[in-house]
């Protein structure tokens, strides 16, 4: 069994209330529909009916986890997210796979049908709504521990990736974290784009290039306190995601300094407005600017 | 279940709260044809169906009702009225921005159990808390309203599917078949019929009635409640989109209206020679 599917397993242990739901999408959960019994739902492939029901089960008391790709999830349903979980503020948990990058199950080979490029802007637009993106599954299960306290609906994007062997700040709620502390240059990325930045990070410190590494994870509420420590910190600021140009991070962090009359200098580096081309990680990887290689050179010769 | 049930003393009822839907058919307006299609049906059910003190206390065992047609809602702001679940003075507010009486149904309404307006949401909702209802054993009772223009969006047939495949016996579905859409005959654009056909071919048990008579709605309910709880169940109730005013029944250019205080004179005449009459 998988570290998820028995984080999923304890929780319903300690609060009966919560009922597992998917679109019939059952990556995360192969091992543990039989063990749920009647805490587990599969709707079928229909994403609209998965929030409808999630939001009607939340209604009356309980706390669904809706499982389905970050894709279907969010664009195809999302009114449903909007008007059924998000203007009521039902307490509610979307977990969504297969989203930017990700390299799980080499989801980048999917095409842009299955592309979800565009999830963190949708789900930030939703009212009430928490969105976070942990960068490993460690960081997953950090947040599904406090979603018993949730008092709206939260979006997952879960890059389901493996653990970030490092020493790491213990997990805060609506906190960002620091992972490499230095001086001038920031890095700022979250979710499946974080492990890929440590790696470039690496290569910096093998060059003495001093630099911070910030985990972003909270898209929505935003951790202010540490955008200001950023700012403060850092003459130069690098906002890397696999995420188009426009409504996630990137667009955070302009609408931050505009607000706050900051004049650091900001580099973007994103898929801009484009679907990436298919293919196996590593090649999707190398085509986008997102590949390591290409953020180690930006940033050696700002 | 109200086993005495007393077609003359309801038929008073249904008058009165028509009358209700009157008061809001001005300074703005509402939907009055489809509230006057599933008035009766909605009457009904709170009438002679539901514990009105079970839902005014949010008693876990209560029956629910969503009106996924949420643009009928003024005709559940006139039921709620007249059974005391909200104060009838609070219809006054209608359409201020100080209450949460608008063209759509909002929970901040006592006995209003979700908010709706966007079709094809209601089922899915009704189905969530059929699931809920079973998990908790509270054996409420889960009634959907749904427009028969609804059935245009196939978020409603994802959710027939699926109350099909759980067996969520509890769940009753009302179909205000009254062969119009906002613009057109539903059989004109999307031919919906055979619709008992359909849901009989989902698994689903399937009920007719006329949606304007009552002893056949008391019937057909009756009916549903005796034989007891297997699958899930359709009645399609047959209606005629602003029954009971001659200007505005099956009348296109009513799905909704906005009157004149001596239009809505001569339309609360037509319901006094309806109470008269029977």
């Amino acid at each position: 069994m998988e570290p998820y599917e028995s984080k999923l397993l304890s929780l319903i242990e300690k609060n009966n209330k919560i009922i597992i739901l998917t679109a019939e999408n059952r990556v995360s959960l192969r091992n543990i529909p039989e063990k749920l019994n009647h805490n587990f739902i599969d709707v079928g492939i229909s994403e609209q009916n998965l929030i409808g029901i999630g939001a009607g089960l939340a209604k009356l008391g309980f706390l669904p986890i809706m499982h389905g790709m970050s894709a279907f999830l969010t664009m195809r349903a999302f009114e449903f997210i909007r008007t059924d979980l998000g203007y009521p503020s039902l307490p509610s948990v979307i977990v969504g796979t297969f989203n930017g990058l990700s390299s799980t199950a080499n989801g980048t080979a999917n095409g842009p049908t299955h592309q979800a490029i565009e999830d963190i802007a949708l789900m930030r637009l939703v009212p009430n709504m928490t969105v976070v993106a942990p960068s490993d599954i460690l960081e997953t299960l950090e947040v599904l521990d406090k979603i018993s306290k949730l008092s709206g609906p939260i979006y997952i994007r879960d890059s389901n990736s493996g653990s970030i062997n490092m020493q790491r700040e213990p997990f805060t709620w609506e906190k960002n974290e620091c992972i490499v502390k230095g001086d001038n240059v920031a890095i700022l990325a979250y979710g499946t784009i974080l492990d890929i930045c440590l790696k470039v990070s690496k290569k910096l410190s093998e060059k003495s290039f001093s630099h911070s590494i910030y985990n972003i994870r909270f898209l929505k509420p935003i951790d202010k306190a540490c955008l200001h420590e950023i700012f403060d910190r850092h003459k130069k600021i690098f906002v890397i995601e696999d995420h188009i140009s426009i409504g996630a991070l990137g667009s955070i962090i302009k609408e931050f300094a505009w607000e706050n009359n900051k004049d650091n200098k900001i580099i973007f580096i994103n898929l801009r407005e484009s679907f990436f081309r298919p293919g196996n990680f590593n090649d999707a990887l190398q085509n986008t600017e997102l590949a390591p290689g290409k953020i180690y050179g930006k940033i050696i010769n700002s | 279940m109200n086993n005495n049930f007393n077609e003359i003393e309801f038929n008073d009822f249904l008058v009165s709260c028509k009358k209700n839907v009157l008061k809001m058919a001005k300074n703005g307006g509402c939907f009055i044809g489809s509230a006057f299609s599933c008035i009766d049906v909605l009457g009904y059910l709170y009438n002679n169906v539901f514990d009105i003190e079970k839902i005014k206390n949010r008693k876990k065992d209560r029956d629910l009702l969503i009106l996924s047609k949420g643009h009928a809602v003024a005709a559940l702001y006139a039921i709620l009225a007249q059974v005391g679940i909200i104060p009838k003075s609070r219809l006054e507010n209608y359409l201020s921005v100080n209450d949460d009486l608008y063209w759509h149904p909002n929970p901040n309404i006592p006995g209003i159990e979700f908010h709706s307006g966007s079709m094809g949401h209601g089922l899915s909702i009704g189905i969530g808390m059929a699931f809920a209802s079973k998990l908790n054993k509270t054996k409420n009772r889960i009634f959907v309203i749904l427009g028969d223009g609804e059935l245009n969006e196939g978020s409603v047939w994802e959710s027939v599917l699926i109350a099909n495949a759980y067996n969520l016996d509890n769940l009753i579905v009302i179909i205000d078949r009254n062969f119009r859409q906002a613009n057109v005959k539903t059989e004109e654009l999307i031919p919906l019929e055979s619709i008992q056909e359909k849901f009989l071919s989902f698994g689903w048990k399937t009920f007719l009635c006329n949606g304007h008579d009552v002893n056949e709605i008391h019937q057909t309910l009756e009916q549903i409640f005796k034989n007891g709880l297997d699958k899930p169940k359709v009645i399609i109730a047959n209606t005629i989109r602003g029954n009971g005013i001659p200007l505005i029944e099956d009348n296109p250019k009513y799905w909704f209206g906005n009157f004149n205080d001596k239009e809505l004179e001569e339309f609360n005449k037509i319901l006094d020679g309806e109470k008269q009459e029977k």
